[in-house]
Order: C-alpha cells, then sequence, then structure tokens
C-alpha cells in the first residue's frame, strides 16, 4: 500500500490536495493531502466522492462512435486507432474545403489540469484551428473586464487575509457553498470580531452564517453600489487623499467630449488649485477633485465632479425602489463600510451574470478607492482571482509551439460562428471538458440549430454528458488521478503537482496523448514530440520573479509550492496599477463612445420591466451548489443521497399565486424552454425570484432542463470593450402548476 | 470519563453533509447509512425561515452523543453495544444480531442499520483516537465545524437532551442566542418520542 498525492481539480476553485491510498492498482481511500500552512489541508463531499466518479460504472472506458443519428443513443465501441485516423481524416477533409479555422477546439472547466486544459488548444495552434475563449463561456468574463477597466487585473485578496478585516461585504459570492473551503477564512475573521454582511437574492447557507443578510433584487446590484457611494460622498466620507492621488478622480474631463484635458506630450492635466491653474498629474500639488474649469477656452471638470452628478440620480428611496433594499439600510451600509477600516468587498460570481455584470465590478472597486481601502490588508474589492493562476506559467511553451497561434474566437461568438458564419465560419467542434449542452446558454439552440451545422463533433469527456449524447465520437480521457499535471488555484496561491496515481480505467488516454496520436497522423508529430514531465517542466522556465524558487524537483517532494508572494498577499499595496494612467479608473475614457464611462447602472434586460417581463415576471437563477462542482457530481452515489433530486425554489407569496404547493411537480417556462421539476417552497428565495442548481442533467428532470430557459445574447457594449459575457440569471420566466 | 468529546460549533456549519460523506467514506457504509446526518432545523433541508428582517437556517450534524449512562448499550441483548473503560459507546459488530433493541433506546435516533441488517453508529473513529488521530469528519469538515477539543473563542456548549438523563457528551456551541433556544427546543424531551 502507498499514498501519492493528486490534486482535485473540477471547477470548484479551491484546488485542494488529494492524499490516495493505493493497494494493488486501485485506490481504496482519500484523505486532504498536506499544505504547509494547515488551513489549505482541506476537502469537502464532492471530493470525497472522486473516489466513486473514478470507478463508477457508467464512466467511458473506450472510444465510442456514434451508430445512429445523433442524440439517438446509439453507440458502437471503436479502437482508439479507427477513431483517430477517422478523425483525422476528417479534420483533414473539412480543412481542405473550409480552412483549418473552421474547427473549434473548445476547452472548458472539467479540469484546472494545467495539461488536460491545453492540450486541445496547443493542437488547434499548430493545425490552425479556433479555439474560444473561456471566461467569457463561463459567465466569469464580466468580472475580469471590470477589474481590468477599473484596476487593470482581475486579482484579489487571498482568503486568509480576509481575518484582517473589521467588515466583509460579500456581494452575489455564495461563499459558504460555491467556495466552500474558503468559508472558514469568513468564520475566522468572525471569531476575531468582524461584522459579515451577505448581499444575495437568496438567504443562502452562507447567510445564515453572517451578521445580516441583505435581499437584494437580481442584477440591481449596481443600482446599490451607486446608492452607497452618493451616501459616502454626500457625506464627506471618502478618503479624499486616496481619490486625488491614486485614482483618475482630478484629472479634467473636456465637458464636450468626455475625455481627458491632455498637455502638448498627451499627460493628462488635472487643476492645481494652489497654482490656480492646470498641470500634469504628477506635478500638480493640490489636485483639485471639484469644479468646472476653463482651460485654454475649453470647458472641463474633474472626473469625480463626473461621478457625484451620476450617483446624485441615486438617493435612498430610488435606490429602494430599484433594489428592494430599504433606504435606511443603504444608507447603514454606507456609512459603516466608509467608517471601518479594513473593509472587504468580496463579489462574484451571481453578479457577473447579467448583462450589464461588468458595471457592477467596476463599482465595486470604486467603492473601495472612495473609502481608501484599496492596497490595504483586510481591504480591497476581490473578485476572482485570475492572476497570478494564469499569467505567471510560461504557457507559451506549451499551448505556442514556435510561436504558433490558433485564431482566438471570442466565446460567445461561437454560437453565430456555428450558425451564421459571424465573426468567421464554424464547422466542426471538439469539446474538451466542456458540458456545452447541458452547462451553456440556450441549449435547445445548441441542439437544433447549432450542432445540425458542424460537420463534425468530437467529444473528450468521462461520462455520456448531454453533450457527449450529440457527439459523432466520444473518447475517454483520463481522470485526475490518472495523469501528471500542474494545477494552479482560483483561490489560494499554491501551485501543485498532480501525480499519476493509478493506471488509467479501461483504455481512457489523457488529453496530451489523443492530441499527440491525432498529431502523428497528421503530420503534426514534431510538435508532441515531448513527454508530459517535458511539457510541466517547460511550464516553470520563466523569469516571473513569482516564481521565483519554484522547481520540478520541489514540486514532486513537497506537492505544493507557494508562489513567491507576500503572505498574506495584498494586491495593490503599493498602489500601482496596471492601468494606462497607472490609478484606478473608475472613469474609463475609451468607453465614452458607448456613454459607459463611468459605472452605470441598467436595468436587467429581462427585469420586470422589460417587455419580456411583462410576459414572464419571474427571474431565474441557477445558482451553483455545494453538491456538486457544475455537473460533475450530483449522480454520485454518495451525493445523490444527500441531494436527491433537483428542486425549484420559489418563495410562498409566488406559490400562492399560482397554485403551487410545496413538493408538487411544477413546470417554469418561457419563449426558449421550459423545466419540470418539483417545487421547494421557502421564504429564503425573494418574491420574483426562483432557483434552480445547475449542474443537474436532463434525465435529472420530468421534462426540460433548467438551461433551457435561458438566453445567449451577446452583449455589443461588452464586445466593444474586449468580449461579451454569459449572462444567464438575466433570465425571465413564469412557474404554473404541471397538471400533466 | 476521559474519552475526547465532539464539540459542534453551530455557527460554522453550513450543512454541506462532508462529514456524512466522511464518515461514509471512512467506514465504507453505503449512501443511505449515515452515522452523522446532518438536519436543516425545520424539517426540509436548506430550508429557511422567518422574515425578511429575521430569517433563519440552522444546520445540526448528529452523532452519537456517547452518553454516559447509554441506553442502548442497556438494551442490547448480546453485549455488541458496550462502553468502553474511557466512556467511549462503541459497537462489536460480530456479536449484532439485529435484533433493532437498540434503535428505539436512543432517544436521539443516532442507530440505524446497515444494508446487511447491522446496527450501526458513531463510534467517534475510536481506532483513529487509539492512534492519536482526530475522527475523519473532523479532519474533514471544511468550515472546522467540528472538533474533538475545545477550540478558543466559542461559547459555553450546551449539551442536547440533559433532560433525558442519558447524560450525552456531544457539546453543541453557538453564540446565537436565538439559534441556541432554537436547537434546545428542538433537541427537548417534550419533541421527543422516546420508545
Amino acid at each position: 500500500m502507498k499514498t501519492m498525492r493528486s490534486v482535485c481539480t473540477p471547477n470548484c476553485s479551491n484546488t485542494c490536495g488529494i492524499l490516495a491510498h493505493v493497494s494493488q492498482g486501485r485506490i481504496t481511500r482519500v484523505e486532504p493531502a498536506p499544505f504547509p500552512d494547515s488551513r489549505y489541508t482541506r476537502i469537502c463531499l464532492k471530493g470525497l466522492a472522486s473516489l466513486e466518479r473514478q470507478y463508477h460504472p457508467e464512466r467511458l472506458r473506450q472510444p465510442l462512435r456514434r451508430a445512429g443519428d445523433r442524440g439517438s443513443g446509439k453507440w458502437e465501441r471503436v479502437s482508439w486507432d479507427l477513431a483517430l485516423d477517422e478523425i483525422a481524416a476528417r479534420l483533414r477533409d473539412i480543412a481542405a474545403r473550409h480552412g483549418p479555422r473552421s474547427v473549434a477546439f473548445a476547452t472548458l472547466s472539467g479540469s484546472y489540469g494545467t495539461l488536460a486544459g491545453n492540450a486541445a488548444s496547443r493542437f488547434a495552434s499548430v493545425f490552425g484551428g479556433s479555439v474560444p475563449s473561456k471566461a467569457t463561456l463561463m459567465g466569469d468574463n464580466a468580472g475580469i473586464q471590470g477589474m481590468d477597466l477599473a484596476v487593470g487585473r482581475t486579482t484579489c485578496h487571498e482568503p486568509e487575509d480576509w481575518v484582517n478585516s473589521r467588515l466583509i461585504i460579500l456581494w452575489s459570492r455564495n461563499i459558504a457553498e460555491t467556495y466552500i473551503n474558503d468559508f472558514r477564512f469568513i468564520l475566522d475573521a468572525r471569531e476575531r470580531g468582524a461584522r459579515v454582511v451577505c448581499i444575495d437574492p437568496r438567504f443562502t447557507p452562507t447567510a445564515a452564517q453572517c451578521d445580516e443578510w441583505i435581499s437584494i433584487r437580481p442584477g440591481t446590484d449596481t443600482a446599490l453600489a451607486l446608492g452607497m457611494m452618493r451616501v459616502i460622498i454626500n457625506e464627506g466620507l471618502y478618503d479624499r487623499d486616496f481619490m486625488a492621488r491614486h485614482t483618475v478622480g482630478p484629472f479634467l474631463v473636456r465637458t464636450r467630449d468626455g475625455h481627458f484635458l491632455r498637455d502638448a506630450t498627451g499627460q493628462p492635466l488635472v487643476w492645481d488649485s494652489s497654482a490656480a491653474q492646470a498641470s500634469p498629474a504628477g506635478a500638480a500639488i493640490a489636485p483639485e477633485l471639484a469644479g468646472r474649469y476653463v482651460v485654454d477656452g475649453v470647458a472641463c471638470e474633474p472626473a469625480f465632479h463626473k461621478l457625484v452628478e451620476m450617483v446624485a440620480a441615486y438617493p435612498p428611496d430610488e435606490v429602494a425602489q430599484i433594489t428592494g433594499v430599504p433606504g435606511e439600510t443603504v444608507v447603514r451600509l454606507a456609512r459603516e463600510y466608509a467608517s471601518t477600516r479594513p473593509a472587504a468587498i468580496v463579489l462574484s460570481n451571481g453578479g457577473q451574470r447579467y448583462l450589464q455584470g461588468h458595471q457592477f465590478f467596476r463599482a465595486g472597486v470604486t467603492l473601495a478607492a472612495l473609502t481608501g481601502n484599496l492596497g490595504l490588508p483586510g481591504g480591497g474589492a476581490s473578485a476572482i482571482c485570475m492572476w497570478p493562476k494564469t499569467a505567471v506559467l510560461n504557457y507559451e511553451s506549451l499551448v505556442n509551439p514556435d510561436g504558433k497561434r490558433y485564431a482566438a474566437l471570442p466565446g460567445m461568438k461561437l454560437y453565430d460562428a456555428i450558425d451564421r458564419g459571424e465573426p468567421w465560419p464554424i464547422r466542426a467542434a471538439w469539446f474538451v471538458g466542456f458540458n456545452f449542452v447541458n452547462q451553456g446558454a440556450n441549449p435547445n439552440r445548441i441542439i437544433n440549430e447549432l450542432f445540425p451545422k458542424l460537420e463534425l463533433v468530437v467529444v473528450s469527456e468521462q461520462f455520456m454528458t448531454a453533450t457527449a449524447e450529440y457527439a459523432d465520437y466520444v473518447l475517454p480521457v483520463t481522470t485526475f488521478y490518472e495523469s501528471e499535471d500542474l494545477v494552479a488555484a482560483f483561490d489560494h496561491l499554491y501551485l501543485q503537482l498532480q501525480r499519476k496515481v493509478v493506471e488509467p480505467e479501461g483504455e481512457c488516454r489523457s488529453d496530451i496523448e489523443i492530441f499527440t496520436q491525432l498529431a502523428q497522423r497528421m503530420g503534426l508529430g514534431e510538435y508532441f514530440d515531448k513527454t508530459p514531465e517535458e511539457y510541466l517542466r517547460g511550464l516553470l522556465e520563466t523569469d516571473n520573479p513569482v516564481m521565483a524558487g519554484i522547481t520540478f524537483e520541489r514540486l514532486r517532494v513537497e506537492g505544493a509550492v507557494r508562489f513567491s508572494l507576500p503572505k498574506p498577499f495584498v494586491p495593490f499595496a503599493d498602489r500601482s496599477f496596471p492601468t494606462p494612467s497607472g490609478r484606478v479608473e473608475f472613469y474609463s475614457e475609451r468607453l465614452v463612445d458607448i456613454e459607459q464611462e463611468l459605472p452605470i447602472y441598467s436595468e436587467p434586460m429581462e427585469g420586470p420591466a422589460s417587455d419580456l417581463g411583462k410576459n414572464y415576471p419571474l427571474t431565474l437563477l441557477t445558482t451553483h451548489s455545494r453538491f456538486s462542482a457544475n455537473s460533475q457530481h450530483f449522480f454520485l452515489p454518495h451525493v445523490a443521497a444527500r441531494c436527491p433530486e433537483p428542486l425549484l425554489e420559489i418563495n410562498p407569496s409566488d406559490a400562492e399565486a399560482r397554485n403551487v404547493l410545496d413538493g408538487e411537480p411544477v413546470v417554469v417556462f418561457n419563449d426558449r424552454g421550459e423545466c419540470r421539476l418539483k417545487a421547494r417552497v421557502t421564504e429564503g428565495i425573494r418574491p420574483g425570484v426562483v432557483n434552480v442548481y445547475q449542474g443537474w442533467w436532463p434525465r435529472d428532470f420530468a421534462g426540460g432542463s433548467q438551461n433551457s430557459l435561458t438566453q445567449d445574447i451577446v452583449n455589443a457594449d461588452q464586445v466593444f470593450i474586449s468580449e461579451a459575457n454569459w449572462s444567464i440569471f438575466d433570465c425571465a420566466v413564469d412557474v404554473r402548476s404541471d397538471e400533466s | 470519563m476521559n474519552h475526547p468529546v465532539m464539540e459542534i460549533n453551530l455557527d460554522r456549519c453550513v450543512g454541506c453533509h462532508t462529514c456524512t460523506v466522511a464518515c461514509q467514506t471512512e467506514k465504507g457504509l453505503e449512501p443511505d447509512v449515515t452515522l452523522i446526518p446532518v438536519h436543516t432545523l425545520g424539517g426540509l433541508q436548506d430550508v429557511a425561515h422567518g422574515s425578511l428582517t429575521a430569517m433563519y437556517l440552522d444546520y445540526l450534524p448528529r452523532p452519537c452523543a456517547h452518553c454516559h449512562n447509554p441506553r442502548c448499550a442497556g438494551a442490547c441483548p448480546t453485549g455488541a453495544l458496550y462502553q468502553r473503560a474511557d466512556g467511549l459507546v462503541l459497537m462489536d459488530e460480530s456479536l449484532c444480531t439485529g435484533c433493532r433493541d437498540c434503535v428505539p433506546a436512543c432517544p436521539f435516533g443516532a442507530i440505524t442499520l446497515d444494508v446487511d441488517g447491522i446496527a450501526r453508529k458513531c463510534d467517534l473513529c475510536a481506532a483513529r483516537l487509539d492512534k492519536g488521530l482526530e475522527p475523519f469528519c473532523v479532519i474533514c469538515c471544511p468550515t472546522k465545524a467540528l472538533t474533538t477539543s475545545p477550540r478558543p473563542a466559542i461559547s459555553q456548549g450546551f449539551i442536547p437532551g440533559l433532560d433525558l438523563g442519558t447524560e450525552a457528551t456531544l457539546n453543541y456551541h453557538t453564540w446565537d442566542s436565538g439559534r441556541r433556544q432554537r436547537v434546545s427546543a428542538a433537541l427537548s424531551a417534550a419533541d421527543r418520542q422516546v420508545g
């Protein structure tokens, strides 16, 4: 019997280490693997159930080729040689007729192993294929976009820093379910005297262990933030010094066109009241935040002044009307946040998933800047931590051999690329760790309109998911116990080595093996001539100081090695922001053209005031459950026993109005689709809102699916900024009793 | 009695059922055999109660209370259930005949039957304790709501069902007086159907 260390790699973000006990080639038990800081020695029921997933009888163990129409459930087992020979031939043929760019290699978040998550992209680079962006299709790009605009980088305080906070606002952040192993840090902070406030349309397990729950109408978070700003500004509670020195607050904005006033060398100007004239920001002794000025005949005002004017439209009564949060609560929370230091705002992921979700993150950062909470231990406005995970490994060495690059397709454009050939035609798709049909927006469109236009669909998977059902070829891939990989996390700052603990089940192969063998058939073998270890060593070859001291040998021995960053890591401690101005940009000059230079509030696209909302007055949320990381765990027997079926959470007032009784069958419906399941009547969700956990499979419902109700709209504003985000909480539905 | 006691911090439990599953994986139990089930106070799982300004959701892990005066051991005809020298109430499965007399004897409903009809209950992972290791549920709890030694800064614990005369040794902790009232009321003899 031996023990070996792996990493639990589904997209729950906690990326725990797992110690596997192996006897005669079989894993007999698992337990949390040790970290240098024992607070990260952790696991949850999903990680424990990974053994059930590993040996599940339904796990795919052989390649399959469809033997009937797509979705008919008819399969024949084929050899790897046959499958890969045929796929290679089909790819060659499609590339010859439509160009290699017409093949999309779409990897998503099924596994966070670096090799598992990038093998298809390496192939796409040398084949000349397209790769849809990931964060957009997952609904995480609004946060990235908002943070990048405001502070230049999507980074966050690490969870262990929360114990330094005196006040923590969890804003659309159901940590006790969605980042379950980080919640202990919130509780540790509470035990040290921090007050924790939870803003959420639902009374979640997180809310149950916070000091205050603030119920809010979905998609109105930005309005609440603006209302808080108004209080903080009007009552003089803001950190004038921080705003003047570290934000674009004093930058003079030209009244006529919204752009910054600049000197002859292009430097933005501020009004220096000590000299009664405009001067470059760095040179001013007393930069003004208020007033209107005329400089060389040009009317202008500080950007801060524009913010003040904008938030003037959000007095407490107005905010109460919009959000459902009482006016007194807006005022009280604003005062408390502004007068408590350090105070942390932790945002995401719920607030991302409305059409204008990026504005919420800009607003959150603005609040932190207003109160001088950026760059302080225990402070900050933190969303998902994309940095350093996505930036410090040498991804180029893995994804771009010889400098070759795939065609980057904005993720939400995948739909129109397949359907209409815009921005360019996609005629074939290969899904890796991506249960698109189950998890994507508008699956009825995917199944009925998109897939019929794809000449080839290949799915690399571990189970016969809704997506695999519609494939031409299903290739069985390895789990995180069956291959070696490097894993970085989205919350903690450790890099881990995932060891190969056991041989693959059946004929399963790793993603890198599959694409190596495909490449060899297509004359691209020279780009796939490394061993897994060589790829992993390549990832570590970098001068990035964050990676100092991290070697493959250390990872082999220690299992988890922390990035070379202060402990705790506090982003922007040096008040240096990688934005164009080097400062916090609550005002984004380049968004003047779409009238989003400030983080304005917009009604949710499918809210009750919209045309659609008039016919479908409820908002459907599809939140994430602690019982399943996306679609990976609900069906595992020891998990299923704890959460046996999907339920529609509905408030008693909405239930009564529709003659819906607890435990009885209901239909959730709109023009796009429907979902049949049982109702769970609860006070713990606000009127006007219903919820079904995402991650259930179609077979778990009496009919339809939760995602079939969602829209796949591409937000042109977000496209202007960078890319559009998946916004499926912006979803109008109604509910009725299911008489059938 | 000097066995470790289970301390459950109700202000840290988020109803994730990791303890339930950890116990099952440690003991090789089937999915429906729960030795540390997690209840939601008020009935249905995850359903909150109250009003917009006073909402509550209380999760309650319910392992065996390792009573000083265990009714289950008293009811067991074969001595399969017995009290060890250090006070832990343990089970020798080889002596269990599946008669089920222990099940209603426990006022806390801590005894269940596995798929083979053998009585099972939490043994506080005695085998692990004897090696100086903590129970597996304690190790795996993501929020560190479970401990077998008192943690600093938790309130005076309260022990459920002291009025039932079994001298339970399981301690619950909460700073929330409302929660303490709700949990105490739910675990009182008045609500108990002792059969």
